[in-house]
């Protein structure tokens, strides 16, 4: 499984990258949305992780861009918004499947990434 | 409510709204690096080699971000204080660069970078401080906006003659904006309750306020 991180918060993304490559999950992470249409362009992931909420670009207006480069890149975003129904409110534009809210639960992180992929091959 | 409550109660919700999300993205690496070193110590549990500069650097991270979340949170309570009373003395310094830091995470999403001067000498006005706080940043808000290409609002305070007066310069885009659009309604409203008036040259980029 390879996977592109996005988030303005360096520290979290770099470390969240560790942490999911102690599990053997391929993970690269960036900080702006350029940078995450540059590694897009170069390099083929199966799942985009994307922070909502990222200057210049939200996450939403990114996910579009990536969708134009990558028609099958599958996306999970991430939000420090107070809970999961306010997100939920906030995107139903963006079309966004899966969702978490910051601070990160790991396993309920990979739990999701799996689940995308077993639907992906299905599809 | 009258238009100075409601404005007063708009900044009051954008900038709680906006400490709430950077308080998160704190927690949210906290947990990210005290997640790596219980995956440190499961290895290590495992007999598997951990280098202590990885322990070393994921817990540097959280202490960074611990005196992060006390600068915040210092910020919020000045913040929470500032309502305490009606009308008392303000160091004009202090409150430009209190919402100048409330308003870091907005500025960012923005792309805009606010640069308080330095201001080592207080300059004090006898006022309501939470208004106060209310208009600087809704001249912060509309500075953002003529920040222009050079994407950078300066802000100072300054004792002149009878007066004081806070101005936001290196304004490129406000030569290039409708002219009359500001200040606004709530603009004007606040600066007749502060006792305040407001002067702008859009050739230098600049916008004044007076108090006095």
């Amino acid at each position: 499984m390879k996977v592109l991180l996005v988030d303005d918060e360096k520290e979290l993304v770099s470390t969240l990258a560790e942490r999911l490559s102690l599990r053997d999950i391929e993970a690269d992470w960036v900080t702006t949305g350029e940078a995450a249409i540059q590694s897009v362009e170069s390099k083929t992931y199966d799942i985009a992780v994307l922070d909502v909420k990222m200057p210049k670009i939200s996450g939403i207006e990114l996910k579009k861009k990536l969708e134009e480069i990558n028609p099958v890149l599958k996306y999970i975003f991430i939000t420090g918004h107070g809970s999961e129904e306010d997100f939920v409110t906030a995107s139903s534009e963006s079309g966004a499947e899966y969702y978490l809210v910051k601070p990160i639960n790991i396993d309920e992180l990979i739990r999701k990434m799996k689940e995308i992929l077993i639907n992906k091959e299905k599809v | 409510m009258d238009i100075n409550g409601e404005n007063a109660l708009k900044f009051f919700g954008k900038m709680t709204a906006s400490i709430s999300h950077e308080l998160k993205n704190v927690l949210a690496i906290i947990n990210e690096n005290a997640g790596l070193l219980e995956d440190l110590c499961a290895m290590a549990e495992r007999g598997r080699p951990v280098d202590p500069v990885r322990i070393k650097t994921a817990a540097g991270k959280v202490i960074k971000q611990v005196q992060r979340g006390d600068e915040i949170i210092r910020r919020l309570n000045s913040f929470a204080h500032s309502a305490d009373e009606s009308v008392c003395d303000v160091d004009l310094c202090e409150a430009i660069k209190l919402v100048s830091g409330l308003s870091g995470r907005i500025a960012l999403m923005r792309g805009i970078s606010l640069e308080p001067d330095q201001m080592p000498d207080p300059v004090i006005i006898n006022t309501n401080p939470f208004l106060l706080e209310t208009l600087v940043w809704l001249f912060f808000d509309f500075a953002m906006d003529a920040a222009g290409e050079g994407k950078t609002v300066s802000v100072t305070a300054e004792k002149r003659h009878e007066n004081v007066v806070v101005r936001f310069s290196k304004l490129k885009g406000l030569a290039g904006m409708q002219p009359g659009i500001f200040p606004g309604d709530s603009e004007k409203s606040l600066l007749a309750a502060l006792n305040a008036t407001t002067a702008i040259d859009a050739a230098a980029g600049e916008i004044v306020i007076s108090f006095g």
